[in-house]
């Protein structure tokens, strides 16, 4: 690098705590709008109508109807409570969980850290996505089974990162301050390692929101997860791709809402790890 | 060793020398990170063959000026005000590309750290070839090897086809100062060359450091907060405070004329000094710490290294047990067998009482996250509940204030610390607090790893003396790890030599410091530079 070059304009901290703050507010109001949904919906999302089978966007039904007359607009709002929620708590339960036996692998090491590590290796070496259609097909087509098909081995990240920073810590000198003083192990964990590496896991959670809820939508739309009639972004597509060129609509409006609420969870993830790296650098 | 010229020998044959102009004026320089400003005016005339060194305690401003020099504005540091002329030409006037063009050829760089200023994945080798060709110059082995030969590095390529992680600290160093001989500057900077050294690498260094001067006739403008080594090779000295520089000229350690100098000169330890009066234990004292026959092997990426080879130490209770030594040769590896940190493989370690171990590091043994009242609280907690006590949680937990307190009295600290993170103490501040942590557990051994090697000379003498009083009121027996002999020396007992995991000598202070007939710990005290 060219040490007489001004360096290029960089955010300030200022500039990146506003970024973070405004995403933060949009991923907000869109799990606000994911919760009080059913009360808005224009029409029932279920109630079939013959009359309006692919109808256009009209009054009644603001962004047209699907090919049973199904109203576009109210199924995409009562799907992105399905999208949205199975997508946030499959990331936060992976989070824990993952977390959790990483840092006990990190800490204890020996017989314990192989059988973690070895179990998540194994999930790692198949891809996720086809790992989760092979279980999903075998625990049959619902919600829950999609979640459980994504999380089996959605843990092994959170896992492998708490494992390498508890590493890291354990050797500190801090730690050892700690453990010369007659912390017990656990609270070791709790009140030193756990505070000092909750960020770096955090930002990587936020970034996998996204990721997951392309998951899930693909699972649906491979009909291996929401079941129909329910609404879910991803079946929603997948029902009405037949019919594109005739009710364009009924595929676009999921697929737009698939894209605006992945692209403010992804740039959400950005954000925080974007702050909390000038945080640390200080 | 080189003899050491004085600066009229020096110019005297420099006078053949073409140019005799001054090399670096720097006139009225002011820096500013943002809005603080780190230097008020600093000037200094450095004629070609003088060495000037600039001493002075952390964040008083001795690096900002290298930075200046360098114009590296990369680190955020700007100059506001006054000159900076470069033999003759105005530095701050040139453009980037011409300055640039100074460095290397003009202006020579040894940083504090060897080991960072080379490529860790790149041979030496490579590296030199890639230096040497920007300058437009070709790697000639038979001048390298030439060079190294002077610097009493092996002369066949062994060196040369090695990365920086293979070889040691002063090793590293050494091969930066060969390559700033190949490439000649006219002007070098160094920057606290010798903190990360040994004391008889510190020596070599030093040495070489002279050699190169006399030589080659460069100026050279020397960062450091080892008086000792000013001393050694100072032509002239400036003393810089809080952006100030106090004192000037090529006298001030002799006959220092502002009171901090006088302050400093003070508080670096020497063997004229004794802080305490010294023990004679019998025998048959009671024993706090044994050690007997241990061995400890370490295996690095599949190379055994034997940190310990059947080491023999006792602590006997009130004592205070300096233990001396390069770095590698097994001071802290004891330290973590008397404590149980590790286990030896081979041995008997028998620590009797409640013992607690002091880092060298003082900011990273506290958790960054957590308030110094917290990890007061937490160490109290842990303490209660050793007794049996159910730890007070929530508002009660205002009862533990009533033990700090006194502690911190005794560590002569104010409260209102407390409430302040690690990083926002001084670096003495934050030691004397990581003592008064290890003195809630009411302990009876201390062990000291290192705990004043990272404070400047001010904040050591006050560790040191908190130390000794503490060990007098509180009858405690303390293992005081440190490579600094004079220190060492000033205040414990007994002190025990180490080489390489092996005992050389161990014995009364005064003995082993005055009456030594041992060539290795002759060695050592040769190569202590103290100020005369």
């Amino acid at each position: 690098m060219n040490p007489f070059r001004k360096k290029t304009k960089q955010l300030t901290r200022e500039q990146l705590r506003r970024r973070m703050l405004i995403l933060l507010g949009l991923a907000g109001i869109l799990c606000v709008f994911a919760l009080v949904a059913p009360y808005l919906t224009p029409n029932d999302p279920n109630l079939p109508n013959a009359a309006y089978m692919n109808a256009a966007p009209c009054k009644e039904f603001p962004l047209g109807a699907d090919r049973y007359g199904r109203c576009v607009l109210s199924r995409v709002m009562i799907g992105a409570r399905t999208s949205i929620f199975s997508a946030v708590a499959l990331v936060f339960l992976t989070f824990v969980a993952g977390s959790l036996l990483g840092m006990l692998s990190g800490w204890y090491g020996g017989v314990l850290d192989a059988v973690i590590m070895r179990v998540a290796d194994i999930f790692l070496a198949f891809p996720q996505m086809v790992l989760a259609i092979a279980v999903a097909g075998v625990l049959g087509g619902s919600l829950l089974n999609a979640m459980i098909a994504l999380g089996i081995a959605g843990w092994t990240i959170y896992a492998r990162l708490a494992r390498v920073h508890t590493m890291a810590l354990k050797n500190e000198p801090f730690i050892l301050a700690a453990r010369m003083n007659g912390s017990s192990g656990l609270s070791i964990l709790l009140r030193h390692i756990l505070p000092n590496m909750i960020g770096p896991l955090l930002v990587n959670a936020v970034t996998q929101i996204g990721t997951t809820m392309i998951g899930i939508a693909g699972l649906s739309f491979l009909g291996l997860g929401v079941v129909p009639p329910n609404a879910e972004w991803g079946s929603m597509i997948n029902e009405a791709r037949a019919y594109v060129q005739l009710a364009p609509w009924s595929v676009f409006v999921p697929a737009v809402a698939v894209i605006i609420t992945v692209m403010v969870f992804n740039y959400l993830g950005d954000a925080v790890r974007d702050y909390s790296d000038v945080s640390e650098a200080k | 060793m080189a003899e050491k010229r004085t600066i009229k020998q020096v110019r005297a044959v420099l006078s053949k020398a073409p140019s005799r102009e001054l090399l670096l004026q720097l006139n009225d320089l002011r820096v500013s990170y943002g809005s603080f400003e780190a230097l008020h005016g600093y000037s200094l005339d450095l004629a070609p063959g003088e060495i000037h060194v600039i001493a002075g305690e952390s964040g008083s401003g001795k690096s900002t000026i290298l930075k200046a020099i360098l114009g590296l504005t990369s680190y955020s540091a700007e100059v506001t005000g006054g000159s900076i002329r470069f033999a003759g030409n105005d530095a701050l006037a040139m453009s980037g590309r011409e300055r640039r063009a100074l460095l290397g050829d003009e202006i020579g760089l040894i940083a504090q750290n060897p080991a960072a200023s080379f490529n860790p994945l790149r041979t030496f080798r490579a590296q030199f070839k890639e230096t040497l060709e920007s300058h437009g110059r070709k790697l000639d082995e038979h001048e390298v090897f030439h060079v190294f030969r002077t610097l009493g590095l092996p002369t066949d390529s062994r060196v040369l086809d090695s990365c920086p992680y293979e070889v040691s600290g002063g090793m590293c160093q050494r091969v930066a100062i060969a390559l700033l001989m190949l490439l000649r500057p006219r002007l070098l900077l160094c920057d606290e060359v010798t903190s990360a050294l040994d004391v008889t690498t510190q020596k070599q260094v030093a040495d070489e450091l002279l050699r190169l001067r006399d030589e080659t006739g460069m100026g050279i403008l020397l960062v450091t907060h080892n008086l000792g080594l000013a001393s050694y090779l100072a032509d002239s000295v400036s003393i810089l405070l809080n952006g100030d520089c106090v004192d000037k000229g090529p006298d001030v350690l002799t006959s220092p004329s502002h009171d901090y100098t006088k302050k400093l000169l003070h508080d670096v330890p020497d063997f004229e000094e004794v802080l305490r009066d010294r023990s004679v234990f019998p025998e048959d004292t009671a024993r706090a710490l044994a050690l007997t026959d241990v061995h400890k092997t370490y295996r690095v990426r599949g190379n055994e290294v034997q940190a310990l080879k059947g080491v023999d130490l006792t602590l006997y209770k009130g004592e205070i047990l300096g233990v001396v030594g390069e770095s590698g040769s097994g001071k802290s590896t004891i330290l973590r067998q008397a404590c149980g940190m590790e286990t030896p493989e081979y041995g008997d370690v028998e620590l009797d009482g409640r013992f607690q171990y002091i880092f060298q590091d003082a900011y990273a043994s506290f958790d960054p996250r957590m308030t110094i009242r917290q990890s007061l609280y937490e160490s109290i907690r842990n303490a209660a509940q050793k007794r049996s006590e159910k730890p007070l949680r929530g508002k009660k937990i205002d009862a533990y204030d009533q033990k700090i307190l006194p502690i911190l009295e005794s560590v002569r600290l104010s409260d209102d610390l407390l409430d302040r993170y690690p990083g926002r103490l001084s670096g003495g501040q934050c030691q004397r607090m990581a003592i008064a942590r290890a003195l809630i557990a009411d302990p009876e051994v201390l062990l000291c790893d290192e705990i004043t090697s990272a404070l400047d000379v001010t904040a050591q003498r006050e560790v040191v003396e908190l130390l000794v009083e503490l060990q007098k009121d509180r009858d405690l027996s303390v293992v005081f790890v440190s490579h600094d002999l004079a220190l060492v020396h000033s205040f414990c007992d007994r002190i025990l030599v180490l080489k390489s995991g092996e005992v050389i000598t161990c014995g009364d202070a005064k003995k082993v410091i005055r009456h030594t007939e041992e060539p290795y710990t002759k060695q050592l005290l040769d190569s202590v530079l103290t100020v005369r």
